[in-house]
């Protein structure tokens, strides 16, 4: 009789939002070419806002996007409670990057990865490959064999812009006391391997080590006066190359006349 | 006996509890929404035409040089469910996707905003209603 009582008054009450259906997202970071997993990536979940379905049902039962998390030591990530639909799932660790360029070209450091949760599955995994960061490594050497320190080792990528050539610097590294450097988290790639330099607008740029008289001027590996002397190196997800040691070439004579005086500047266009 | 009374009661109550409901208007969701009611200088406009669970339409805002001014109006593609819709538009420079989502109550409307994209060459228009750092949230009410 109770019962019947209580049913009857609930019957009364206007009935509740019915709770929505949701589904556990578990997913995994892996390493391109590696069996390695990738552990501490930050991975986002965030709502495909093309698919309006999805937005009506987050809104309807309150959902808020993105929501965020870290893979765990085994690359394994996880995103309960999700109501079904259409979603992006977004990875991002340092050194790791994108299989695919974005729009432009350019190499992305985080991979987003469109993801349909089904109201009839649960407990599907994705797998979200990534590339690992390549590392060039090698030493300076100055005219009589020793080692350079503290001067900065680029690594430049080529590109062209309206119909030229240019070089643009992607990762940059100081050499230690002992010459040595070390350039990591390098997309998968071809680069130009060059000492940075600097000098007058019309004359040699050189390259200040601070620590000796002897002035050299702006060197790309293995000891070229610029790129299309200069060896290319290519490096693939994962790789550690190294002994990429560059040797940097002195100024001469003529350079240190051309820097003591420069040329003028050519009169500026009528 | 006891069944005859549960009966008995089952049948007094179910009506009242029906009754005693208000009853349900249906949501409407076509017509005119302003965010002023007066029509003041500076306001949004939404048409909006449902079919089915389709919404479409167009939104107008005011001119970023002259706000006095509505801008040409941009299309909306919007879905309902219940007392909830949601579209999407793009910018008018083509850069930005917003979306809106919220929901209808009587002649009020209330809406979620949210931008995705990139600011563009002219850096977008950034607090209006297509910019970034647009409003968060928009309330229109009915006119139409």
């Amino acid at each position: 009789m109770r019962t019947v009582l209580l049913a009857l008054t609930m019957l009364m009450v206007q009935a509740p939002q019915t709770p929505p259906v949701t589904r556990v997202l578990r997913g995994v970071v892996t390493s391109i070419g590696t069996p390695d997993p990738v552990p501490d990536a930050e991975v986002s979940i965030a709502i495909d806002k093309s698919d309006l379905d999805t937005v009506i049902a987050a809104y309807k039962y309150n959902q808020k996007f993105p929501v965020r998390t870290t893979s765990d030591g085994s690359g394994h990530f996880s995103f309960a409670g999700i109501v079904p639909g259409k979603f992006i799932v977004t990875v991002q660790h340092d050194g790791f990057f994108a299989k695919t360029p974005d729009t432009k070209g350019n190499i992305r450091d985080s991979v987003s990865v469109p993801v349909t949760i089904a109201i009839d599955q649960d407990g599907s995994e994705i797998s979200v490959p990534m590339l690992s960061g390549a590392v060039v490594a090698g030493r300076v050497y100055g005219v009589d064999g020793q080692a350079v320190p503290r001067v900065t080792v680029q690594a430049y990528t080529q590109y062209t812009e309206a119909g030229v050539q240019k070089l643009k610097p992607i990762a940059s590294r100081d050499t230690n006391d002992e010459g040595a450097y070390r350039l990591f988290w390098l997309p998968p790639g071809e680069y130009f391997i060059g000492v940075s330099a600097d000098g007058p607008p019309q004359g040699p740029a050189i390259i200040e080590t601070g620590i000796s008289s002897q002035i050299y001027l702006k060197t790309f590996y293995p000891n070229a006066s610029d790129e299309s002397t200069s060896s290319r190196i290519t490096v693939k997800s994962g790789d550690d190359v190294t002994s990429i040691d560059i040797n940097l070439r002195p100024a001469s004579a003529d350079d240190l006349r051309r820097l003591a005086s420069p040329p003028p500047p050519p009169p500026p266009a009528r | 006996m006891k069944k005859m009374i549960i009966v008995t009661m089952v049948l007094l109550i179910l009506p009242i509890a029906f009754l005693s409901q208000e009853p349900v208007k249906p949501i409407q969701f076509d017509g005119q929404w302003e965010t002023a009611r007066d029509g003041t200088p500076g306001r949004i406009v939404l048409e909006l035409k449902k079919d089915g669970n389709n919404l479409s339409g167009t939104l107008a805002a005011p001119k970023a040089a002259q706000p006095d001014q509505l801008g040409n109006p941009v299309k909306i593609v919007g879905k309902v469910d219940g007392d909830i819709l949601a579209f999407n538009l793009t910018s008018p420079d083509g850069n930005r996707t917003i979306t809106f989502v919220g929901r209808v109550t009587g002649d009020d409307m209330n809406l979620n905003r949210d931008v995705e994209g990139s600011a563009g060459n002219g850096g977008g228009p950034g607090a209006g209603i297509y910019g970034f750092n647009g409003p968060a949230t928009l309330a229109v009410h009915r006119v139409k």
